[in-house]
């Protein structure tokens, strides 16, 4: 079978057709911030707190949560756009409960439980997990 | 006659650009007078050198270099790309020579070349991208400018500047009701300017320059869907740089 040859002009309009819908990325992105949800479990194992923090997605942003659990303890939450940082105050044994959390193991099923014994001696446990979506 | 002088025919066209030609004739006229017998055979008389006020707007444009913070990666050039300066400056010559006065300049810009923040910003080739971008740099100081050649119709000058700067980055994805802005705040320690102006006969002039401007973020804000998620310092500062050039109006140069 014979095949046209395509003619300039059809090559220019092609080319302009081509500019405003084939050649670009098909799928379009969306703006997807990571999350860090933490959910406080008391010694009963009730929640007794629970926080998303949402962590930025521009160079230079910054995300810092302080969270007062009950008055036993606090933790502070302090992310960037590469890493998050977990650190207990008030809290014994606190310089091995801290933890910093890179980017990708966070949005690769991260799950993390911390057991927790407070100044006064009370036990909770902290869980940590990447996203905060049920 | 253009034939002889067609710098004249520029500086004309960028005076009808802004309007300020018949203002400025009647400020000029006392201090535009020939200069008795130093005029050049079959040539010009001389322009004065002035004292007083002088005015100026620029826009050009400028890259970034060097190091935003001292995280890893996290370089001026990462965060933020080429801007678009406007500037205004005001102030006035103490001598012929000396030139001192206030800066304010807003610039708009793009977004740097951080993968994540690019590819969110950048998607926009299929038409269907919702998340929009924006990077506005804001910066207000004082200057000192020092001018070579006063009087002369082509007037080569140096300048230094300090003062401070906010640059504003958005990402706004509509379709995800996702906001997120971060503000920095720097001081300028230098602004450091190299120019040469064309002196006009009518109280205008029209110039390049190129200017490198140094500067050290101390302070950051963080929003994320309207809350302030931080604001205060940051922990490891750097230094970073804007180069760039442009061109100038110049009113009474």
């Amino acid at each position: 079978m014979k095949r046209r040859k395509p003619s300039l002009a059809t090559g220019w309009l092609c080319l302009a057709l081509g500019m405003l819908t084939a050649c670009g990325d098909d799928t379009s992105a969306e703006a997807d911030p990571n999350e860090l949800m933490l959910v406080v479990v008391d010694r009963a194992g009730h929640p007794s707190s629970a926080h998303c923090t949402v962590m930025p997605l521009l160079l230079g942003g910054r995300a810092r949560d302080e969270l007062d659990v009950a008055g036993e303890f606090g933790i502070v939450v302090d992310a960037t756009p590469d890493l998050v940082t977990v650190s207990f105050v008030g809290v014994k044994d606190a310089a091995n409960t801290d933890l910093s959390i890179e980017v990708p193991e966070l949005t690769s099923a991260f799950r993390e439980r911390i057991a927790i014994e407070t100044i006064r001696s009370r036990h909770f446990v902290v869980e940590l997990s990447g996203g905060c979506q049920p | 006659m253009w034939r002889r002088r067609p710098t004249r025919a520029v500086v004309g066209a960028l005076l009808a650009v802004v309007g300020w030609s018949r203002p400025c004739d009647a400020q000029v006229f006392h201090t535009l007078q020939p200069d008795g017998g130093m005029q050049p055979p079959g040539g010009r008389p001389h322009l004065k050198p002035r004292e007083g006020l002088q005015m100026a707007a620029s826009a050009g444009l400028r890259f970034p270099m060097g190091d935003a913070s001292g995280a890893p990666k996290d370089t001026l050039a990462a965060r933020y790309g080429y801007q678009l300066p406007l500037t205004l400056d005001i102030g006035s010559k103490l001598t012929p020579e000396i030139y001192v006065g206030a800066y304010l300049g807003i610039g708009y810009g793009a977004e740097g070349n951080a993968d994540r923040v690019e590819h969110y910003c950048a998607d926009d080739t299929d038409l269907e991208n919702n998340i929009s971008c924006s990077v506005m740099a804001y910066r207000i100081g004082a200057q000192a400018q020092y001018h070579f050649v006063p009087g002369g119709q082509y007037n080569p000058w140096v300048g230094y500047g300090f003062g401070l700067e906010t640059v504003n980055q958005t990402l706004e994805d509509t379709t995800r009701d996702v906001e997120q802005s971060t503000q920095s705040t720097a001081v300028t320690l230098a602004r450091l300017d190299l120019g040469v102006d064309y002196r006009g006969r009518n109280g205008m002039g029209a110039g390049l320059f190129s200017e490198v401007a140094v500067g050290r973020f101390f302070h950051t804000r963080t929003e994320i869907d309207g809350d302030a998620t931080y604001a205060g310092g940051i922990d490891e500062p750097a230094y970073h740089c804007w180069v760039g050039a442009g061109v100038r109006l110049v009113l009474f140069p």
